[in-house]
């Protein structure tokens, strides 16, 4: 039974090989012919550790993720992972972030551009416009020894739980903030580049990220020492309804961290009166472009529900001009582009400091 | 014709004359309902002061009372009529006590134009409400597609009628759920369920008025028509003895009802169990007879989707339940109550 699957293996990979040779070789991306998992990646191992440490020394790590369930999973890593499967904006922004991407096999699922600075080492990621996500199949054949992704790809109906595939020698890294049943909260945004810094052992890189979004908030609540604190709402029209992102949302924490504090904390769904009478100093309309959209469109859309709506004119927010837009992608499991976010956040909150660390 | 509980016209004016006080006075005590603490005297002080904004300055008081709570109450009673009408219609159209509103693909056809609208972003140049609209489209197109299958190879009848319903219905969901299982949209998924839970927050006045006229006309229509509905019970061959081919009235007011739910699900989404349990509710206590199930049947499903209303804005405080979800929990208990407690026969030969 166990070398059944294995066996398979082999011949699905040797069909394949066979179908590229005789395709004529001009699909001959690197990453489309996956290297035997037997072959040791020799050359290319100590040359990418950019902080230049001994592998002996950083190896073994052990790091600790989750499964489907969101119960806490052990996995140890030898070295530094060479075939990573990254999967959906925030996982594969987080591996060009910290320079890792000539470690990426493959990566799918990417529902807005990378940023213009990231443009570079995405190109060196073999992104697979199709499909969106991939399948058991597909991660099966790239042969990676991690898959980074998102909580919801390890249903059951996509790769299955990752006991499987750490069962198989195969890591898996979830980002924190996808975890089923999980908190929602920076903190998670910070442990998961810091884990993937040490994973990769770029730990300093890590840490450098984590700390300019560390101090960009510090230096919003430290200029904005001694004001009120800001009553802030961050809400998505979803047709009829108004999703409202709370307490227990990253969004509602970025908010929280920033001293502002959150109208309605509890509701996940308001109306129309709910927000008349909650009344917040700023609202935040969420607006997602997928690919496909106008995103300017979509923004106007989104704005005008609380925007042009007469029943909301006596909203002080909108009589104050306090009413901004925020990307779906900055605020929710939103890897390097927390920094966005929570420049975003800061300068509609406190529309009158400066930003010096606003690099955008 | 079955007798219900309540038998005579003596029970039934009474009926429609209380209902028609309680709906007005729903209204009045619904409106004071809401997340916003705002005191009874500053409501109808408010609803006094007439409709047109204050001058000058700008007034909450006015703008969750005018702009919010009442156009929401006025479209909760024109959809719970619709709702209430068209399963009634339907029921006696296919003869089959499990008909509602959606049955002959109303709803999966509107599921399949809100999925389409919402998914691919089909019709959004019909302007900010283009998700009701396809759902109306959706709707009203299915309809005539089951009508259309209905009448192949032959007339259609009750049968046939329900059996193409339940085939068109397959397609659509079927096309619905390809379009979602293709798309990447994470949010989309979550707002075509939400779609489907059905609301009442999008009321606003311009739309209010052409639906109100359109349920307000459907309505009266079916009431004109209350003897051939009564026929229906009774069969096609009953009917044709008595001199009434049921085949062209059964398209027409498949054709009248088709109207009345495109426009209920373009502006509310879709409520389920309204059309399904106030017209057998009305029929144990009135029995079966149309010309008084249809005015009793209007009037209860419009006082029922008031109250509705205001449970799903106040029942959990700071948040708005989908209207959908609250009709189904509330209704069905009731409707098992009166279930259990007499033997209730649907009319007819049955």
């Amino acid at each position: 039974m166990k070398s059944c699957p294995k066996s398979l293996v082999a011949l699905l990979t040797a069909a394949l090989l066979l179908s590229l040779t005789a395709c004529g070789g001009s699909a001959g991306t690197p990453s489309s012919t996956p290297a035997p998992p037997e072959q040791t990646p020799s050359a290319s191992g100590p040359a990418q550790t950019p902080d230049g440490g001994a592998q002996s020394a950083h190896y073994p790590v052990k790091v600790t993720t989750y499964n489907y369930a969101g119960e806490p999973v052990e996995t140890v890593y030898e070295k530094a992972p060479e075939r990573v499967i990254a999967v959906y904006q925030g996982c594969i922004e987080t591996m060009i972030a910290l320079g890792l991407e000539d470690h990426v096999a493959a990566s799918y699922g990417l529902d807005n551009e990378v940023k213009e600075a990231w443009k570079a080492g995405f190109d060196k990621m073999n992104y697979q416009t199709e499909p969106f996500a991939p399948d058991k199949e597909m991660v099966t054949m790239q042969q990676p020894d991690l898959i980074f992704s998102w909580g919801s790809l390890f249903g059951e109906k996509n790769l299955g739980d990752v006991s499987n595939w750490i069962g198989k020698g195969i890591n898996t890294y979830m980002n924190s903030n996808t975890v089923p049943n999980g908190s929602r909260t920076l903190e998670n945004e910070y442990t998961d580049i810091l884990t993937i810094g040490t994973i990769f052992d770029v730990e300093q890189k890590a840490q450098a990220l984590v700390d300019e979004m560390k101090s960009s908030i510090a230096q919003t609540l430290d200029a904005a020492k001694g004001s009120e604190p800001v009553r802030v709402m961050v809400v998505e029209p979803l047709g009829d309804s108004i999703t409202n992102y709370g307490a227990q949302s990253l969004a509602g924490d970025m908010v929280t961290a920033l001293g502002g504090e959150l109208a309605v904390p509890d509701a996940s769904q308001i109306g129309k009166e709910d927000l008349i009478a909650a009344d917040p100093d700023v609202i935040f309309v969420v607006y997602m472009a997928y690919s496909g959209d106008d995103p300017e469109q979509v923004k106007a859309d989104q704005l005008a529900v609380i925007q042009d709506d007469p029943a909301l004119s006596t909203l002080s927010a909108r009589q104050n001009g306090r009413i901004h837009l925020i990307m779906l992608g900055d605020m929710y499991a939103s890897g390097p582009r927390t920094l966005d976010g929570i420049q975003t956040f800061a300068q509609g909150m406190y529309p009158g400091l400066a930003h010096e660390s606003s690099s955008q | 014709m079955k007798q219900g509980l309540l038998k005579g016209r003596s029970a039934y004016w009474i009926a429609i004359f209380v209902l028609l006080l309680v709906l007005p006075l729903s209204v009045l005590a619904a409106v004071t309902f809401g997340t916003m603490d705002l005191s009874i005297a500053a409501v109808y002080r408010s609803i006094l002061q007439g409709p047109l904004p204050p001058a000058g300055l700008q007034d909450p008081i006015y703008n969750v009372v005018w702009l919010i709570r009442l156009p929401r109450l006025i479209l909760a009673i024109a959809v719970g009529m619709g709702l209430s009408i068209c399963g009634l219609v339907m029921q006696a159209v296919v003869k089959n006590p499990l008909a509602d509103p959606y049955i002959l693909g109303v709803s999966s056809g509107a599921s399949l134009g809100a999925t389409l609208a919402i998914m691919m972003g089909v019709g959004a140049s019909l302007g900010s409400n283009f998700l009701g609209l396809m759902g109306f489209a959706g709707a009203f197109v299915s309809s005539l597609a089951v009508m259309a299958l209905a009448n192949i190879g032959g007339r259609s009848s009750a049968v046939k009628l329900l059996l193409s319903g339940t085939a068109v219905s397959a397609v659509c969901s079927a096309f619905s759920n390809l379009i979602v299982f293709l798309s990447n949209k994470k949010e989309a998924t979550t707002q075509i369920v939400h779609w489907t839970m059905g609301s009442l927050a999008g009321a606003e006045w311009r739309s209010n008025g052409v639906i109100f006229c359109v349920i307000l006309a459907g309505t009266l229509f079916f009431w004109s028509q209350s003897r051939t509905m009564n026929l229906m019970l009774l069969g096609d061959e009953s009917a044709i003895t008595l001199g009434t081919d049921l085949h062209r009235w059964r398209i027409l007011c498949l054709l009248v009802s088709a109207l009345m739910m495109g426009f209920a699900v373009y502006s509310a989404g879709m409520i389920g169990f309204v059309g399904l349990v106030i017209p057998h509710i009305v029929r144990m206590l009135f029995g079966t007879d149309h010309k008084k199930l249809i005015p009793i049947s209007a009037l209860l499903g419009a006082v029922f989707l008031v109250w509705a209303d205001v449970l799903c804005r106040i029942v959990v405080p700071g948040t708005e339940m989908p209207i959908g979800i609250l009709t189904s929990m509330t209704g069905a208990p009731v409707f098992l109550y009166l279930m259990a407690r007499k033997k209730y026969g649907f009319g007819g030969g049955t």
